[in-house]
């Protein structure tokens, strides 16, 4: 026996009730989580007292703002270098023949470490340097030395 | 002749066997050997504009797509310049398409520009990106269109002329920097673009992309334009070379599938059941997309389908039980809602007998759905009376084929269809109604010589596409069908094996056809005999027909005799039983076919077995535990019927704007207002909702699990993509729990559990389980048990003791016309971008900026005889009721005949102009035959088409992206010569 009607009543669930339920749904996946729960409470500490955690959440509260800025900045003319070089330099490392320059730095080292035995007094007169020549370990530095310029000119 | 035998391929040394007249990609394919194709899709077929599946062919470099497999062809695909002129051709394309796509929001691993360069190991952009001069158009709805990131694959053209065959978009190659156009260059919201969405789903990359997409997908696209620019620069600055970019964007494509979650759903927007991936993210729908596996649609979809979503997400929705206090709903608990409609069945029950309940079942629901419904009805209340709103489209033609062929659905499938020689359609408006399967039609006829002939009133889209369009007199269809087929017999052009093979009552048959002469059916029709006899020749001229038919069929008072007349000629002509020929009621919505296959019906059972069979009654009495009721049950028309004379008390309808939907409103809102107890189970509170004692909130297709049976008998699985909204829950899980309350402990907990009940009580389902269906995987009915399931019925013969089928005698009468009072005949159907009563796509915004409302349509002739212009008000008064609404005057309907849309349930509804009139066989309402008068309220105004609207669109027809003007190009070089030019 009804008339068309449209009207509808809302439940009223009172917020206490709503509120209580969510707490509960929450204890529900605690207690199923607990373990993992427990660690995340240690990380969370742990980045609290590294004062990680209030610039973490800055920082993602900003984070448009954050990467608007940043974006805008790196696309500045004068960081266009920089940033291409991020990549290039990794393909630079990959190029570099790690065993090649493992035998330069040793050699530089004991280079380095006789500059330090040296005095500063010491002079060097041209006879000096030609009768240097002499010396094997001279003479094999400046060899290298003269490759390596050699080598640096080749394109 | 085994012509497979010596066509033999050799692929890189190798071997193999191909069938001739293969495309030699697709061969390729499936040899295991990977080449690059970025414009070529298996369900596109080749289209030969990015040249990046070059191979060598016999020594010359040539495009695979473009080649066809022949005997002794020698294929190499890995040579050194095989690979050079790959490159070109993919470095040619990284020209007109950005790589950035970690930002990017179609970068989610199916890019096929991105797959095919990782695929294919290029590091470096040879030539630098070039920006094309234009703006990204995004004036249209529903998706966008960025010239910039567009390769001119031409997919898009290639889906919008061949496939869809709306003919809207072009590439203009004549230009200087070509680019993708709709119409002849306006904007895509200005072109007569139906937005079916297939340019999107096929766009290889992010050139054409889904609104919905946008700032969605991605973690990093949702930046505002100029942020994102710069974040695109970036990109390509710290990811130079794209093995660098893959990583990082692969890695973020892959973090895309925490939050974006791909759903296989079915569509429920018509009977042709589309089914594809619905993406959401929490409860926003991202997009829909089809997958080429899906059995029904492929890759195709409607504007609907496509991007009809938004009502599940409306503020409307109901989300908890209401029961009717004094003169408001109140919002109530499930366990209080469901003990009172427990306690007044039980009341009722009582008081005037279980035949005084009544049960409506949905065809909008799944068929577990429809399942529980009835057996609601006969276990737990104990009466047949249990119907769904088939009834009010397609139980005349169900009735039609079982009389004749003994089962009440499509002959074939979608496939068939599109194999016939001659497809007839009458009364079927199948662009708008079915578009995905319209489309099917308009592709064979466009490309593949398919004969179209459409009868009809109105020259709608297939009409104006089609070979032959005849316009017979609103419902004489049954005599024209009758006449060519006596013309057919009488000239000895019947197929006398066919029918001495297979089919009885040829004699009895022939003599009722006696007084369809061409001379009779010239005057009831207007068909001149001269077109009548062209007609049967075509009919027996070609070795394949089919015939579709719809609502203009069966809405009508002789609606069942009618489709009896198509299957009679059907059988006549030996259209039975093979590929590309048969019957075809084209079902109005999703689930029309399996709400009625699986029992809301008072005449059958699951399965079609009838009530009054002692034995099909007895199987289910043991398996349910009851004693079950042995009479039939009322229908739908009968128990409005029965509320007005008192003996039907109570109502349970879901899912059904009853009030709307069914004829005469003012008629069946008088009975609601006199039902003693109404429960009404929907999504909103809709207008039959109003007068409900209780109200349901029931869920969204893209809520619930499922399967829905399509218009080919095709059953598919829907899975769940979201959470219900509120306390809503599923119709048969809210069915369940008032059986339960009633002492019937169903304990289903899932729907594949009513669908094994169902499939070991009904043999026609026999072999159906869930199993059987997932993902993409379908069943078409009769289903073994073994699971073999019947895509092509009668091939071995007909459902009947001796597997014969039976021609049906008819007669006619004409019992409908206009006349002077009411002197106009008003017409009715569907819009293409609207559903039903529109409860849910008017609550699109983006249909509704397109298609606000429903609309009357006028041909010129009356607008001139009375004085009206586009955007006239006017009042049709038939003798049932008055509906006012919008003109506009146009060529789709001629003389005293009006057009209104179904889709709209104010003031411009349809049923308050319909009556009580129905089929006389299956009480169906005969809404197809309404005489009206006009009364004009205002004679001209604002058009109710507004500018936007595709109607208003210009078509730009072609066969494919016309590749040869591209090829024709000073600038354009094929990559195999440049590659041989450069040594």
């Amino acid at each position: 026996m009804g008339k068309p009607i449209t009207n509808i009543k809302r439940m009223d669930i009172p917020e206490e009730n709503k509120v209580e339920e969510d707490v509960q749904e929450v204890k529900e996946a605690v207690s199923a989580n607990k373990e993992s729960i427990l660690k995340g409470i240690e990380l969370l500490s742990a980045l609290d007292e590294a004062d990680a955690l209030q610039a973490a959440t800055a920082i993602t509260k900003h984070r448009k703002e954050a990467l608007g800025n940043l974006v805008k900045e790196l696309n500045k003319p004068q960081y266009s270098k920089s940033v291409e070089n991020i990549p290039e330099l990794l393909f630079l490392f990959g190029e570099i023949d790690l065993d090649e320059v493992r035998k330069a730095t040793e050699r530089l080292n004991n280079g380095l470490h006789e500059l330090q035995e040296s005095s500063e007094e010491e002079k060097t007169s041209y006879f000096d340097l030609v009768k240097a020549l002499k010396d094997p370990e001279i003479n094999r530095s400046i060899t290298l030395l003269m490759k390596f310029l050699k080598g640096m000119g080749k394109t | 002749m085994l012509e497979r035998d010596h066509t033999v391929v050799t692929i890189n040394g190798q071997e193999y066997l191909a069938d001739p007249g293969q495309n030699l990609i697709e061969f390729i394919n499936t040899t295991g050997e990977n080449i690059p194709q970025i414009c070529y899709n298996e369900s596109l077929g080749p289209i030969e504009t990015c040249d990046t599946c070059i191979v060598q062919v016999n020594g010359e470099l040539q495009r695979a797509c473009g080649m066809k497999v022949e005997a002794g062809m020698r294929v190499q695909t890995q040579l050194p310049q095989v690979h050079m002129a790959q490159k070109e051709a993919l470095d040619k394309i990284l020209e007109n398409h950005e790589l950035y796509c970690t930002v990017c929001d179609y970068n989610n691993g199916d890019c096929e520009i991105h797959n095919t360069v990782a695929d294919f190991g290029l590091e470096h952009q040879s030539r630098p990106f070039q920006a094309k001069p234009y703006e990204t158009d995004r004036s249209g709805s529903f998706y966008r269109y960025d010239p910039n990131q567009c390769i001119l694959c031409g997919r898009c053209v290639e889906v919008c002329q061949d496939i869809e065959v709306n003919e809207t978009l072009t590439i203009d190659w004549e230009r200087q920097e070509p680019r993708v156009i709709w119409d002849n260059d306006v904007p895509i919201d200005e072109s007569s673009c139906v937005n079916c969405g297939q340019c999107a789903t096929v766009c290889p990359c992010n050139a054409i992309m889904e609104k919905g997409m946008e700032g969605e997908a991605g973690y990093m696209t949702d930046q505002e334009p100029g942020l994102l620019r710069s974040m695109i620069e970036m990109t390509k600055k710290v990811e130079t070379g794209y093995g660098p970019l893959f990583a990082v964007s692969d890695t973020e494509a892959s973090m895309r599938e925490e939050r974006i979650k791909k759903t296989k759903t079915v569509c429920t927007y018509c009977g042709v059941g589309c089914s594809f991936d619905v993406w959401t993210k929490d409860r926003k729908v991202l997009k829909v997309e089809p997958n080429a596996e899906s059995p029904a649609n492929g890759i195709a979809t409607c504007i609907k389908g496509k991007f009809g979503w938004d009502y599940v997400n409306s503020d409307d929705r109901l989300t908890k039980p209401l029961i009717r206090r004094d003169d408001a709903f109140e919002e109530v608990e499930w366990d209080e809602a469901i003990s009172y409609i427990a306690e007044r069945f039980t009341e009722l029950k009582a008081e005037h007998g279980a035949d005084a309940l009544g049960f409506i079942a949905s065809s909008k629901a799944t068929n577990e759905d429809s399942y529980a419904m009835q057996k609601l009805s006969r276990q737990v209340i104990g009466t047949n009376n249990v119907d769904n709103c088939s009834r009010y489209c397609q139980t005349p033609a169900t009735m039609g084929l079982f009389r004749t062929v003994g089962y009440g659905g499509d002959s074939g499938s979608i496939d068939d269809i599109a194999e016939a020689d001659l497809v007839m359609t009458i009364g079927s408006n199948t662009a708008e109604s079915h578009p995905v399967l319209a489309s099917r039609i308009k592709r064979s006829h466009k490309l593949f010589g398919q004969k179209l002939f459409v009868f009809d009133l109105r020259k709608h889209e297939m009409a104006t596409r089609a070979d032959h369009f005849y316009q017979p007199k609103s419902g004489t269809d049954l005599v024209w069908v009758s006449a060519v087929t006596k013309y057919i017999i009488d000239q000895g052009w019947h197929d006398q094996s066919f029918l001495q093979d297979w089919v009885n009552g040829f004699d009895e048959y022939y003599r009722s056809l006696e007084k369809f002469t061409l001379d009779y059916a010239e005057e009831m029709t207007g068909i001149p005999q001269e077109e009548l006899k062209f007609i049967a020749k075509e009919i027996t001229s070609v070795n394949k027909v089919a015939i579709c038919w719809a609502m203009g069929v069966t809405q009508h008072m002789l609606g069942s005799d009618t489709s009896t007349a198509f299957s009679n000629l059907l059988l006549i002509t030996g259209n039975y039983g093979r590929p590309g020929t048969g019957a075809y009621p084209l079902r109005g919505h999703n689930n029309v076919q399996g709400c009625s296959d699986f029992g809301s019906m008072p005449n059958f059972y699951p399965g079609y077995e009838k009530v009054t069979d002692e034995q099909v009654q007895k199987r289910y009495e043991e398996a349910w535990g009851v004693e079950l009721p042995s009479e039939i049950g009322m229908d739908n028309h009968e128990m409005i019927k029965a509320i007005h004379d008192g003996s039907l008390k109570s109502m349970y309808v879901k899912g059904e704007d009853t009030s709307i939907v069914d004829a005469n409103i003012n008629y069946v809102t008088d009975a609601f207002e006199k039902l003693d107890f109404f429960v009404v189970q929907d999504l909103f509170l809709t207008k039959t909702a109003e007068y409900a004692d209780v109200v349901l909130p029931a869920v969204a297709s893209l809520e619930k699990e499922g399967t829905f049976t399509n218009t080919e008998r095709r059953i598919q699985r829907l899975y769940q993509s979201l959470e219900p909204v509120g306390d809503a829950k599923g119709d048969w899980r809210i069915i369940q729990m008032i059986a339960k309350k009633l002492g019937f402990d169903w304990g289903y907990d899932h729907p594949a559990e009513i669908m094994e009940e169902a499939a070991s009580l009904a043999p026609l389902f026999a072999g159906v389980s869930y199993e059987r269906l997932k993902g993409f995987q379908s069943l078409q009915w009769p289903v073994d048990e073994d699971g073999t399931d019947t895509p092509l019925l009668f091939k071995d013969g007909f459902p009947f003791e001796d597997k014969k089928a039976k021609l049906y005698p008819l007669d006619y009468t004409l019992m409908y016309d206009t006349d002077e009072t009411y002197d106009l005949h008003l017409n009715n159907g569907r819009l293409l971008e609207h559903f039903h009563e529109g409860n849910m796509t008017y609550r699109s915004p983006g249909i509704q900026r397109k298609t606000p409302n429903a609309f009357i349509e006028v041909s010129h002739e009356l607008a001139e005889e009375r004085g009206i212009k586009e955007g006239a008000e006017v009042k049709l008064i038939s003798e049932a009721g008055e509906a006012t609404g919008t003109v506009t005057v146009t060529e789709r309907v001629s003389g005293n005949e009006l057009y209104l849309p179904m889709n709209n349930n104010g003031k411009s509804a349809v049923n308050y102009l319909t009556d009580n009139r129905v089929d006389k066989d299956v009480d169906t309402p005969a809404y197809k035959e309404i005489a009206v008068k006009m009364e004009v309220l205002k004679k001209k105004g604002k058009s109710p088409i507004p500018s936007n609207n595709h109607r208003r669109g210009n078509r730009q027809p072609q066969i494919s992206v016309r590749v040869e003007d591209k090829w024709k190009r000073s600038d354009y070089e094929f990559p195999g010569n440049k590659v041989k030019h450069n040594g």
